[in-house]
C-alpha cells in the first residue's frame, strides 16, 4: 500500500527528514511519533506531494510520488495540521466544492457527500456555515474533505491538536471505523496517549531519522528493550522476588511494600506475562492490578528518543 | 492531452469564489454602508481635485455645460475602485496560504492553471460590476459623450485585468497577504498615478511608452476623445502585459508551490 524508500529531504545544510524506509499494509494504522522539530510533518508533506524528496520515493499503490504525482493525489486524503477551511460557506459547499475539485461527477456529489457527512457525524450541521462549528466540528469537516473520494491512504498530520477529550474521543472512534473500512492511516502526533489505541503500526523519528519502526512487540524485540510489568497486590509482596529468582527472563524485582506495589522487569513478550501472573498467584501473591509497561507509547517514546531535533 | 469536455467544465475554484462573494452579501453590504461614505467623501474630494487641477473633466467633456461633481463622483469612484483590484487581487493565493487551505486545494487533482483561472476571473467580478455601474452614471448623470465612454470602456478593458495580474503576481512571489497587498497597492499606485503624473511633465524618450501603458490619464494630453486606433493600442497593450503578467504568475506559482525545494517553512519542519 505504502512504500517509503530512502525517502530524504534536505534544505541547504539542514536534513529535516534521512533516508527514511517504510513498508505499510492495507489497513494498517500508521502512527508517526516524534518530538516537534524531528520531519513528521515534513515527511507528511512530500507523501501529499507538496514538498519534492531530495532523495528516494514513496510508492502509494505502486504509484511514485516523484514521477507521478498527479496520479498520486487521487490515492490519498491529506488533513494537514492546520486544517484550512473557509468559514464564509455552509458545510454542504465547503464539501460540494472539493467534490468538484476531486472532479466527483455532479450526480454523485450528492450521494457521497451525504456519507462523509454521517460518517463524521455532521449530518445535523449540514446547512450550518462553517464558522459556527466547534473546532473539533470543523476537524471532522476538514477529515470528511478528504474522505470525498475515497483514497485508500489517509495522511493525518497532527489531527488531534488542539481537540478537547471528548472530541478526541470521537476522532478515535473515527478512526477505528475507518480502519475498519479498509483504509491505511498514516496519522502523526506527539500526544502519544491519542495513538495508543488506535495504531496497529509505529515509528518512532527523531533529528529527521527513523529511530524505530512495526508493531510495539517488534520494536521492543528490536531494541532489546525489557518490558516493566507494575503489579499492585493486597498480600503476599514478600514472596514475589523468590517466587520469581532464577525465572527465565525475569531481570530484576523492585518492590514498595508501603504502597503494596512491586515492579518487575522482563524481557520477554506479552505472551509471557500471564503465565509470569499466574505463577505469582499460584504462589500466593493476591494481585488486585497488573499494568505492562513497555508497551506505553510513551515509555518506547522516551527509552528511544534522547530529545534531538532535525 | 484531456478531452474537450474537460477543458470546458466549469472552473469549481470560480464556483466556490463566486459562492463566497454571494454568501458574503451581507456583510459587505452591511460593511459597505459605511464605506460606501467614506469612498464617496474621497472620490468627490478626488475627484474634485483632478478637476480644479487639470481641467481633465472639461478635456474629456469639451462640450458640457458643467457636470463636474457628477462626473467626479463616478471617476473618483471608478478610480479608487481600479486602486482595490489589485488589492483584492493580492489577497488571493497569500491569503489561502495564510489561512492554511492552500495544501488542501494543492493535494486536489485540480492543476495550478485552474486554480490561478479561478482566482484571476474571480477577482474580474468586483471591478466588472462596478464599471459596468460607473459608465452608465457618466453616461446619464454627468451627459459624458458615448465616444467617450467608449474610449473609457476599451481602456478599462486593458486595464482591470493588468491591475488584476499585478495583484496576482504579487500574491504568488509573497507569502503573507498584507506584504502581497502593499506590494500590489505600490505597483499599483506607480501604474495608476506617478507614471500618468509625470507624462504630464515629462518630455524623454521614455514617454512614448509610458503612454501606451498608462491609460485615461494619457488620453487627454492627446485628446482621445473617442476609440481611436491609439485607444485600441493603449487597450491591447495593457491586455498583452496583463497576459504577459498572468503567465509569469502562473510559472511562479508552479515553482513555488508545486514541489517546493526552497529553504523549509515553520510548517514544513514542525516546530
Amino acid at each position: 500500500m505504502l512504500d517509503l524508500v530512502g525517502l530524504t529531504k534536505v534544505y541547504g545544510d539542514l536534513t529535516a527528514v534521512s533516508d527514511l524506509n517504510l513498508h505499510l499494509d492495507p489497513g494498517d494504522v500508521f502512527g508517526f511519533i516524534g518530538p516537534n522539530g524531528a520531519g513528521k510533518t515534513t515527511t507528511i508533506k512530500m507523501l501529499a506531494t507538496l514538498l519534492r524528496p531530495t532523495a528516494g520515493d514513496a510508492l502509494v499503490n505502486g504509484v511514485s510520488i516523484v514521477t507521478q504525482p498527479e496520479q498520486v493525489r487521487g490515492l490519498i486524503g491529506y488533513m494537514p495540521d492546520t486544517f484550512g477551511v473557509y468559514d464564509d460557506v455552509k458545510v454542504w459547499e465547503y464539501l460540494d466544492f472539493f467534490a468538484a475539485a476531486y472532479r466527483l461527477p455532479r450526480e454523485r456529489r450528492g450521494p457521497v457527500i451525504e456519507e462523509v457527512l454521517e460518517l463524521t457525524d455532521l449530518t445535523s450541521k449540514r446547512e450550518a456555515f462553517v464558522e459556527e462549528l466547534s473546532r473539533g466540528m470543523k476537524q471532522r469537516l476538514c477529515l470528511a474533505k478528504t474522505l470525498l473520494h475515497d483514497p485508500p491512504l489517509l495522511l493525518l498530520d497532527e489531527p488531534a491538536s488542539g481537540l478537547d477529550p471528548r472530541a478526541r474521543l470521537e476522532l478515535r472512534d473515527l478512526l477505528r471505523g475507518l480502519q475498519r473500512s479498509g483504509k491505511t492511516i498514516f496519522i502523526s502526533s506527539h500526544i502519544l496517549s491519542e495513538l495508543a489505541d488506535v495504531c496497529t503500526k509505529v515509528g518512532i523519528i527523531e533529528a529527521g531519522r527513523l529511530v524505530a519502526a512495526g508493531t510495539t512487540e517488534e520494536i521492543i524485540a528490536a531494541a532489546g528493550l525489557t518490558r516493566t510489568l507494575a503489579i499492585t497486590a493486597t498480600a503476599g509482596l514478600e514472596l514475589i522476588e523468590p517466587l520469581l529468582a532464577g525465572r527465565h527472563g525475569v531481570q530484576d524485582v523492585v518492590v514498595d511494600f508501603a504502597a503494596h506495589t512491586a515492579r518487575i522487569g522482563f524481557a520477554g513478550t506479552l505472551d509471557d506475562v500471564p503465565d509470569l501472573l499466574l505463577t505469582l498467584l499460584q504462589g500466593g501473591v493476591k494481585v488486585t492490578g497488573a499494568v505492562e509497561g513497555a508497551s506505553d507509547l510513551e515509555g518506547l517514546f522516551l527509552r528511544l528518543t534522547r530529545g534531538q531535533v532535525a | 492531452m484531456r478531452p474537450a469536455t474537460d477543458a470546458l467544465r466549469l472552473n469549481p475554484l470560480l464556483v466556490h469564489e463566486l459562492r463566497r462573494l454571494w454568501r458574503a452579501r451581507r456583510r459587505l453590504a452591511g460593511d459597505g454602508l459605511g464605506q460606501a461614505f467614506v469612498l464617496v467623501l474621497f472620490a468627490i474630494a478626488y475627484g474634485g481635485a483632478l478637476a480644479a487641477t487639470a481641467a481633465y473633466f472639461k478635456e474629456l467633456e469639451p462640450h458640457s455645460d458643467g457636470h463636474y461633481f457628477a462626473m467626479s463622483v463616478a471617476h473618483g469612484v471608478l478610480w479608487i475602485v481600479l486602486a482595490l483590484v489589485p488589492l483584492l487581487a493580492a489577497g488571493a493565493i497569500s491569503g489561502e496560504r495564510q489561512a492554511g487551505s492552500l495544501d488542501l486545494l494543492l493535494t486536489t487533482p485540480l492543476r495550478n492553471q485552474t486554480l490561478l483561472a479561478g482566482k484571476w476571473l474571480s477577482n474580474l467580478l468586483v471591478p466588472l460590476a462596478v464599471v459596468c455601474l460607473a459608465l452608465p452614471i457618466l453616461a446619464v448623470l454627468a451627459r459624458t459623450p458615448a465616444p467617450i465612454i467608449g474610449t473609457l470602456l476599451l481602456v478599462l478593458t486593458g486595464l482591470v485585468p493588468l491591475l488584476i495580474s499585478i495583484g496576482l503576481l504579487c500574491s504568488v512571489l509573497l507569502r503573507h497577504p498584507v506584504t502581497a497587498r502593499l506590494a500590489a497597492a505600490a505597483t499599483a499606485w506607480v501604474v495608476l498615478v506617478i507614471v500618468p503624473t509625470m507624462h504630464g511633465y515629462g518630455t524623454g524618450p521614455w514617454a512614448r511608452p509610458v503612454e501606451w501603458l498608462l491609460p485615461t490619464f494619457a488620453l487627454q494630453r492627446i485628446g482621445a476623445h473617442a476609440p481611436n486606433l491609439f485607444v485600441w493600442r493603449i487597450a491591447t497593450v495593457e491586455l498583452v502585459v496583463a497576459v504577459a503578467l498572468y503567465l509569469l504568475a502562473l510559472a511562479l506559482f508552479d515553482r513555488a508551490v508545486r514541489f517546493r525545494s526552497a529553504r523549509p517553512t515553520p510548517g514544513d519542519v514542525d516546530a
